[in-house]
């Protein structure tokens, strides 16, 4: 029937448009479309490409939404047209709302609104991790996964490609390996004082590399000058890959009265320390007393290929040290030397942690023992060969009286977290039968049972979320959960939970969602969401132009760290959804104060700092990472930082461009802004259309330059006329070439005039509302891992309402999100 | 496409003329009927096809790559110097793009699958030109494709239901994989995990049968994705299979060679493409791409911006020469590539014959984030090269009406692929 209807349409549609159009228009409507839309809308005319004659009644395709967004907000028809009477747009809006709701709803009635989905490869890394206590990174060795609205949650974006199964295979055979390590390893700690550290150093090490620039305190080893990692304080080596808690007691000397800070840095390779992955931490250690810092890492690597070390930045580096005291190579600084140093009494590694919970998991309290080739016995003593040496030969195997039996014992309880719910009967006889099925192919109990664990890792069961259609049950909701909070699988208090059907009550997912955003788990939320939600993992993707001389390693860790810590206080504190646009405070350290030209702060530890009235740094969008994560390498992009603003700020993002658009060239030799060639591209009407939409934020930022500090005058590379070589403001000593002054006004598609970023940021808080609204959904993207689809606006409308009374705070808005029915439904 | 000894037969005219089911037997389907049993003899002796394509970020600086002139007597320019003792050998097309992409960095996942209306915010990317080759040798060779590099995207490799297959970045694994032979219990294990994965993959698929029952028809579309790429890995898993027992080659390199640190970047290219001609004169694959990811100017004397810094030169004259020095070298490490392929024969014919090799990317004029006028460089694979081929500064010629002749080149018929409206008849 349907068809028949829609094949008549089509043929019915180039005759005898305008008034013959489909029956599944009312009649009042169709005279609307005629009389408002079509001149410019129809076959012949199809401005901007649009045809609304064309557009067949099937109400599940996007284009009739943008239609009813487009009648709805006032955009159709444009300005200069006839208006049609407000009672004639309600109708078509709400029969158009009407059929849309019900065309999502029927395609939903079966299939839900979450499509089957796997894990991304960032939740499989860690759902390992925390299945089997290793550490080992896992997900380079599977394919990357689609960035659908930025983020890495949602369905459309986790195909399955062959290469994914086999790399599942591979990713899960090295797991296994890791976390039934063929030696026995067990947590340890090692701790050593700063005098032993040195004396087992070696002399080649010592005599030009550590002792002429450091000096003995009875136990104590104090260093005097930055000298590196490798010659620098260093923690015990791991003997093992894996995660560690690495201490440290330290205290400056002869620093006065004032704090030293400590970084804590981590051996990477070279692309890595690109990625600031050598930065483990900084401490602001006070002054007078010794402090024990603590950090938690993973080790990848061991026998020194990666170890943890510490030094205090704001000592002379080696070089400059020994030209100012002269270097007496072999010797250490005498005991009275009254210059500041960092004092280490000693240093701790413990570790790997967690190491013997994938033995416990997989294998239980079975016998393992050093597998003797035939005819050799086990020797007495094999408990304390050197780990790993004897037992690369003669491996630890697992052992079993009634292998069957422990077999179905082990993999019945493994499923329940692999599988995150009870297993069914069947699910453990299949499991364990290929268990049974490998010891009959030949393969050792132990062989067999790692490839019984393979299978459990490679099943869709573990891979997949699976949840059918309608309400989920405790099991489901739980691994939502912990997928939304943790990025990984639920934890036994989080089954126990399921188990007793609280996560089916309001109260009791409330106290769940309480306890793991508690949990130290949850820094992976803030760290992922943020990355994607605002695209902070692409801060690091370009290095600005070499004009900006004052961007430095410092400053391009402390950004994101900046957006990081607001964040989590958002979270923590339940701050206002106006947040993002503006605050009377920030996370600060002594570069990003300096960076920013506030009242200096001090220390390299970010800490939340008022700021005066007036200040141009409240507010997450004004943060430098996000002003540079939005820019070019050598100048600003008003569209890029518009587009930015429109689609992950303000919810509303503009069309793709159209095709064959010129692109703008920037020329960096004059002094013609971006802004200028921009005004070229605005002129021509296809472009305006949008860029009236996009560029207006962009302009308001244009007063913060590529690394985000604030500037009058753009930056260029060369002097010439009308160029001054100036200060910078900031960075006294620091000259650079200023060239036309920065214009920072515009008028927001609405109409809104504004001339500064205070004027922009005033306007944008006046539609709180649209900023939880967009903030809600971004969650509910993430969360669900299912578009926002008509239907799910009234839920999303809820949303917003209930948390009004909390201001649409950040934490409100998750708990409102959590309890909605799009998170609690498939 | 030229058969031995200079026979020409245009095989478009065939398709035209309703051959069909040319598939691997090609050659025997159609020599037969149309030119006796002498060429099939020939034909025997047919050298496999080979596609290369290869891909680098940040465009070109145009004045120093594309000649005034068109057709075979251009007068060389800058950047193809190197390329002068390939003359005819090659074509430099410019003018060709894909329709309608935005000036974004964000195009390169689609520089080889030319998908058509893309959004880079929001990538919906088909099958790749690499995949559709490989799909048709698969089996003849130990490895069914080579995908290399670093990519700023994800891949550039597609399937068709648009999932990015990953790129390998370790030369020494690769080489090993290709060229080394196992210890008897690295055989072993391998033989192991060979029996395992296939019934692992058996046994996946028999929890999606009973799964489907419950979900609905949209979550029954997703599995059948799913089963395909369950038969994929099957027939993956079958080839590895086939071929762990046959010995390995030895390639013209050593694992010396492959295994030492490079000192720069182009010491790193230079690598991989002794690697990929390693492969091809092996005959281990037909089918690679290599991904050059962005320069730094580490150990480089001369340079003193990085890659991307000097690419967005904004017409500054210094800039502009810096980004220019990356470009030479990069062309100069091409041109041995082909100055290898060139120097291998096979059967009597050269291996830059057998090969066609694609040098392309994304951005037009990086400067601008244009994605339009692309450098485009198709050398080898036995065309009928041209010199310049210019299709203007106007609209851009799609990309995807060359990638068609490839593919048709390549032995596949095919009319349409990505957003092409055509075939390039050129070359």
């Amino acid at each position: 029937m349907k068809r028949t209807i829609s094949l008549l349409f089509m043929l019915w549609s180039h005759v005898a448009w305008p008034i013959a159009f489909s029956a599944d228009i009312p009649v009042s409507v169709r005279k609307i479309f005629a009389a408002h839309c079509l001149h410019c809308h129809d076959e012949s005319t199809q401005q901007a490409g649009f045809s609304l004659a064309a557009l067949k009644p099937d109400f599940r395709q996007l284009a009739w939404v943008r239609v009813h967004d487009r009648i709805a907000r006032g955009q159709m028809p444009p300005a200069g047209e006839d208006r049609p009477a407000p009672a004639e747009i309600r109708q078509v809006t709400d029969w158009l709302s009407q059929e849309l709701v019900s065309a999502t709803r029927a395609g939903r009635a079966e299939d839900g609104r979450t499509p089957w989905r796997r894990m991304n490869r960032r939740e499989y890394e860690t759902t390992l991790h925390d299945l089997l206590g290793i550490a080992l990174p896992l997900r380079d060795m599977l394919p990357e996964d689609n960035l659908i609205h930025g983020f890495d949650t949602l369905a459309r974006g986790l195909e399955t490609s062959s290469s994914h199964l086999l790399s599942y295979q591979r990713a899960a055979d090295r797991a296994i390996v890791e976390a039934l390590p063929t030696f026995p390893a067990a947590s340890i700690t090692k701790r050593y004082t700063g005098k032993e550290y040195l004396e087992n150093r070696l002399p080649v090490h010592r005599t030009t590399g550590i002792d002429p620039f450091v000096r003995l305190d009875g136990d104590t080893l104090i260093y005097h000058a930055t000298v590196g990692g490798d010659m620098g304080m260093q923690a015990p080596h791991p003997p093992m890959p894996g995660r560690y808690r690495i201490r440290a007691a330290v205290r400056p000397v002869n620093n006065g009265d004032r704090p030293m800070t400590v970084f804590v840095g981590k051996r990477v390779d070279r692309f890595q320390a690109e990625k600031h992955l050598h930065i483990v931490d900084y401490f602001d250690i006070p002054a007078g007393r010794t402090s024990v810092i603590e950090v938690e890492t993973d080790l990848k690597y061991s026998q020194g290929n990666q170890f943890i070390f510490f030094e205090a930045p704001g000592l002379p580096w080696k070089d400059d040290f020994a030209k100012q005291h002269g270097a007496d190579g072999a010797k250490s600084l005498p005991a009275d030397f009254a210059a500041p140093g960092l004092a280490t009494e000693w240093a701790e590694l413990e570790g790997p942690l967690d190491v013997e919970l994938g033995v416990q998991r997989m294998l239980g309290d079975l016998l393992r023992e050093p597998r003797m080739p035939e005819g050799r016995s086990l020797p007495e003593n094999w408990r304390s060969w050197p780990v790993p040496g004897e037992f690369t030969k003669y491996p630890l195997t697992a052992r079993s009286n009634a292998p069957t039996a422990d077999a179905e014992r082990l993999i019945r309880s493994f499923l329940r977290l692999a599988f995150r719910r009870p297993p069914t009967e069947q699910q453990v006889a299949h499991h364990a039968a290929i268990v049974k099925e490998l010891i009959d192919q030949g393969e050792t109990f132990d062989e067999a049972m790692r490839g019984g664990y393979k299978a459990i890792l490679c099943s869709s069961n573990f891979l997949y979320y699976i949840e059918p259609p309608g309400k989920l049950d405790d099991y489901a909701i739980a691994a939502r959960l912990a997928r939304l909070l943790w990025s990984s699988m639920p934890d036994e208090e989080l089954f126990a939970a399921a188990d007793r059907g609280e996560l089916s009550t309001a109260n009791g997912l409330r106290a769940q969602t309480e306890r793991m955003l508690g949990d130290r788990k949850a820094e992976r939320f803030i760290r992922t969401f943020t990355d994607q939600w605002l695209n902070l993992a692409g801060f690091l993707d370009m290095a600005p132009d070499g004009i900006y001389v004052e961007y430095d390693a410092m400053l391009a860790w402390s950004l994101p760290q900046e957006t990081r810590a607001f964040f989590r206080e958002m979270l923590e504190k339940d701050l206002p959804v106006a947040s993002v646009v503006q605050t009377d405070w920030t996370f600060l350290n002594e570069r990003l104060a300096q960076h920013y030209g506030l009242p200096p702060v001090q220390g390299t530890q970010l800490r939340r700092t008022s700021l005066a009235a007036g200040s141009r740094r409240g507010g997450l969008i004004t943060h430098g990472s996000i002003l540079k994560m939005t820019t070019n390498a050598s100048y600003t992009s008003p569209v890029k930082r518009g587009a930015w603003i429109m689609e992950r700020i303000v919810g509303l993002p503009p069309d793709p461009p159209p095709p064959d658009v010129a692109a703008v060239e920037p020329d960096i030799r004059g002094a013609s802004t971006i802004r200028e060639q921009l005004d070229q591209h605005r002129n021509v009407a296809v472009c305006a259309q949008c860029h009236r939409h996009i560029d207006p934020p962009g302009f308001a930022l244009e007063n913060y330059d590529v690394v985000g500090g604030w500037r009058e005058r753009y930056r260029v590379r060369q002097g010439g006329e009308g160029i001054d070589y100036a200060e910078l403001v900031n960075y006294p000593g620091r000259r650079v070439y200023l060239a036309k002054a920065v214009d920072a006004s515009g008028e927001t598609d609405n109409g809104k005039a504004f001339t500064d970023i205070d004027e922009f940021k005033s306007l944008l808080l006046r539609d709180e509302e649209q900023l939880a609204r967009n903030l809600a959904e971004k969650l509910v993207l993430y969360a669900t891992g299912a578009e926002i689809d008509f239907a799910d606006r009234a839920v999303i409308e809820q949303i917003v309402r209930d948390t009004k009374s909390q201001k649409h705070g950040l934490r409100s808005l998750l708990h409102a999100v959590v309890q909605s029915p799009l998170f609690l439904e498939k | 496409m030229h058969i031995l000894n200079g026979h020409t037969l245009d095989r478009r005219t065939v398709l035209r003329a309703g051959a069909a089911a040319l598939s691997l037997p090609l050659l025997d389907a159609m020599i037969p009927s149309v030119c006796g049993q002498q060429s099939r003899d020939r034909a025997a002796s047919l050298q496999p096809r080979r596609m290369v394509l290869i891909h680098r970020p940040l465009g070109t600086y145009h004045p120093h790559l594309v000649p005034s002139a068109t057709g075979p007597n251009y007068e060389t320019t800058r950047f193809l110097k190197p390329l002068e003792q390939h003359r005819g050998k090659f074509t430099l097309f410019s003018g060709m793009g894909h329709p309608g992409y935005p000036n974004d960095h964000g195009t390169e996942p689609a520089i080889f699958t030319g998908v058509p209306g893309l959004n880079v915010r929001d990538v919906h990317n088909s099958i790749s030109l690499d995949q559709i080759a490989a799909r048709h040798v698969a089996g003849q060779t130990r490895l069914p494709y080579l995908l290399l590099g670093a990519t700023w995207s994800q891949s550039l490799s597609w399937t068709e239901k648009g999932v990015p297959i990953p790129h390998e970045g370790n030369p020494a694994s690769l080489y090993r994989r290709m060229f080394v032979e196992g210890t008897p219990e690295e055989v072993r294990r391998e033989m192991r995990r060979l029996r395992q994965g296939k019934s692992i993959l058996d046994n996946l698929r028999g929890e999606l049968k009973s799964l489907q029952s419950r979900l609905g028809p949209g979550d029954r579309e997703r599995i059948e994705v799913l089963t395909a790429s369950i038969r994929d890995a099957e027939q993956l898993l079958a080839q590895e299979q086939a071929w762990s027992t046959k010995p390995r080659p030895v390639p013209a390199m050593t694992e010396e060679e492959i295994g030492a640190n490079p000192a720069n970047w182009i010491a790193a290219q230079d690598k991989w493409l002794a690697l990929m001609h390693a492969a091809l004169q092996t005959d281990s694959t037909r089918v690679i791409v290599l991904a050059c990811n962005e320069h730094n100017k580490d150990n480089v004397p001369d340079l003193e911006l990085h890659h991307h810094d000097a690419s967005h030169h904004g017409k500054d004259p210094n800039k502009v020469e810096q980004l220019c020095q990356y470009e030479d070298r990069e062309f100069a490490t091409c041109a041995r590539f082909l100055d290898k392929l060139a120097g291998t024969t096979e059967n009597g014919s050269s291996l830059l014959d057998t090969t066609q090799v694609l040098f392309t990317s994304n951005l037009g004029d990086a400067s601008a984030h244009s994605s339009s006028n692309l450098p485009v460089l198709l050398a080898g694979g036995g065309f009928g090269h041209q010199g310049h081929v210019s299709y203007g500064t106007g609209i851009d010629k799609p990309l995807c009406n060359l990638y068609v002749r490839m593919l048709q080149q390549f032995g596949i018929e095919a009319d349409r692929f990505g957003s092409s409206d055509g075939i390039v008849g050129e070359v």
